[in-house]
């Protein structure tokens, strides 16, 4: 070692010392793991019976989370949607001049429920929304409603709109806050009515006196309690500024009046259509198995998901109707 | 490929730029804090616009925002609001049939800096119907979720409120805290008679869901701890030298 360096030192040019060869350096050995890995777990084979158990209780799991997913996100859009078509659709009628001003439609025939009515601004409380005819709980998925057998607003007597408090864009929410003498119109197919909040009542308060002849109010109602947990109704009260329209003729009377009309009632009218939208949820299901076997997983995810989504939300709709109309 | 204590020093800057940031956002959130005095109750009575004028019978002042109008809020446990000027209703205000009408209860969270305080800025507007002018008594209270007290101001006067007046009452409920969901109530006794009429005492409720920010701050910083143990265990790993491979024994 000494005569290599002596000899590089010899043949190196003078004034540029030589470096030094570096020596390689030794590879790091890998430090042992510091427990051994856990060797994987053997799990015993299911009986048939757990199997069916698991499996119907993911699926009720399923519809519950989407069951609440469904009541307070997806039912907001839904009646976004079903607001801009509702606006669509009066802008129309308004400038035609057919906008309904009884119970029948322009040509005579007797409003549907959901057809559009008026228009409801309530600036303090950021309201904006078409009113639609009937007050169920499917009708008032889309808007406000009003009740069948009062008369429009704006026209002499009392007229009743009923209103979501946080399912479904929860449009009266807030009418609580509106406060004495406080101001809001009604764009009916009459004209834009303005109405004076009077006051907020709850159910059992003392009513005001009944409007004299030539007098026109309109009540507010609404769920009160926590969102989503409705403990009662509150009722805004409120009379009308402006001038007072006719009246139109109402084929529908109080005791006339269908039972899921009434305020928190629930729409059991239609628990025959749960019935078969859980038999397509099941039926979707048993093919969902039956093509995961058959055709393998990669072509039951491309055509069960939608079909499985489709089943989940027509049964979620469904219900939703056995809550209350002012949920 | 980067050395180990360039890592070490990126996520050094990293961590320091995160307590940074949250030291910056926790002294602008104390500047825009309350005035915190330790008095966990305040009261303000603020006339709506109709109380000062001449036409008390005009429209209620509740469309204008809330405050704007009111004056100096005034601290104590009796407080007494101011009275109108001209009892003279206009006409058709005191035909509606009824004595006293009011409006629901509006609260409004005030957040202060301790997460044990807070308070809910409460109010009610009422309005006289009648035909005489008499003077109530307005309670506010707010109970926590499993029906708990958290706080009260009883016996705030609405004095001589005059036929067609509207006068909108307001109170602080302190000590909200972390409660997340409260219920708000405010009860407006009347004289027992007016006009003949014999009246009960009002109550109105509000559910308030507040967001318990103390609860949801730890949570935050706990996940932030955890993410910067992550980080460091991340950056105390040993690196692989290039070119190394490991042969068979």
């Amino acid at each position: 070692m000494t005569l290599e360096l002596e000899k590089m030192i010899e043949e190196a040019p003078a004034g540029k010392p030589p470096r030094p060869p570096r020596a390689p350096k030794p590879p790091r050995v890998p430090k042992p793991p510091r427990r051994a890995p856990r060797p994987p777990k053997q799990y015993a084979p299911l009986s048939p019976q757990v199997i069916l158990v698991r499996g119907s209780l993911t699926i009720l799991a399923a519809l519950l989370i989407a069951f609440a997913a469904n009541v307070t996100v997806l039912s907001q859009v839904q009646h976004l949607v079903s607001q801009q078509m509702l606006h669509n659709e009066l802008r129309e009628q308004l400038s035609a001049g057919t906008a309904p001003v009884s119970e029948g439609d322009f040509d005579d025939v007797l409003l549907a429920d959901g057809a559009p009515l008026a228009v409801i601004d309530i600036p303090q409380i950021d309201v904006h929304e078409v009113v639609v005819e009937g007050t169920s709980g499917d009708t008032l998925k889309a808007g406000p409603g009003h009740r069948r057998d009062s008369v429009l607003p704006g026209q002499q007597g009392i007229s009743v709109l009923m209103g979501r408090a946080a399912a479904y864009g929860g449009p009266f929410g807030r009418i609580q806050e509106l406060a004495p003498g406080d101001s809001f119109t009604v764009r009916t197919g009459q004209g834009k009515q303005v109405f004076e909040v009077i006051g907020v009542r709850y159910a059992g308060d003392p009513t005001p006196a009944s409007p004299k002849a030539g007098e026109s109010r309109v009540i507010l109602q609404t769920a009160r309690g926590p969102a989503f947990i409705p403990s009662g109704i509150a009722y805004v009260d409120a009379r009308l500024r402006s001038e007072v329209q006719a009246s139109g003729q109402r084929q529908t009377t109080f005791t006339a009046l269908p039972p899921q009309d009434k305020a928190m009632a629930t729409d059991t009218s239609a628990v025959w259509a749960l019935v078969f939208a859980l038999q397509f949820l099941l039926v979707a299901q048993f093919a969902a198995v039956w093509a995961f076997r058959r055709l393998g997983a990669q072509k039951t995810w491309v055509v069960f998901v939608p079909v499985g989504v489709l089943a989940v939300l027509y049964v979620n709709n469904q219900l939703t109707l056995l809550l209350p109309n002012l949920l | 490929m980067i050395s180990v204590n360039a890592r070490r020093a990126a996520a050094a800057t990293i961590l320091g730029g995160i307590v940074v940031v949250t030291l910056l956002g926790l002294g602008s959130s104390a500047a825009f804090a309350d005035d915190e005095d330790g008095i966990g109750l305040s009261v303000t009575i603020s006339p709506s616009p109709t109380d000062g004028s001449t036409t008390p019978g005009s429209t209620s002042g509740t469309d204008t925002p809330r405050g704007s109008s009111n004056p100096a809020p005034a601290t104590g446990a009796d407080p007494v609001a101011p009275a109108a000027e001209t009892p003279a209703p206009e006409k058709g205000e005191v035909d509606l049939g009824g004595i006293l009408f009011v409006s629901g209860v509006t609260s409004v969270y005030d957040w202060s800096i301790n997460p044990l305080d807070g308070a809910a800025e409460t109010s009610i507007t009422v309005r006289n119907v009648s035909k005489s002018t008499f003077s109530s008594t307005v309670r506010f209270w707010a109970d926590g979720p499993v029906g708990n007290r958290l706080s009260e101001v009883k016996g705030v006067k609405i004095t001589a409120l005059k036929p067609g007046e509207s006068r909108t009452v307001e109170a602080r409920l302190g000590g909200i805290g972390q409660s997340t969901f409260v219920n708000v109530h405010a009860t407006i006794t009347p004289p027992k008679m007016v006009d003949d009429v014999k009246l009960d005492s009002i109550t109105r409720d509000q559910f308030v869901v507040i967001p318990p920010w103390g609860i949801l701050s730890l949570g935050a910083l706990g996940g932030l701890g955890f993410a910067a143990y992550a980080l460091a265990q991340f950056i105390r790993r040993p690196s692989m030298p290039a070119g190394l491979v490991g042969s068979p024994a």
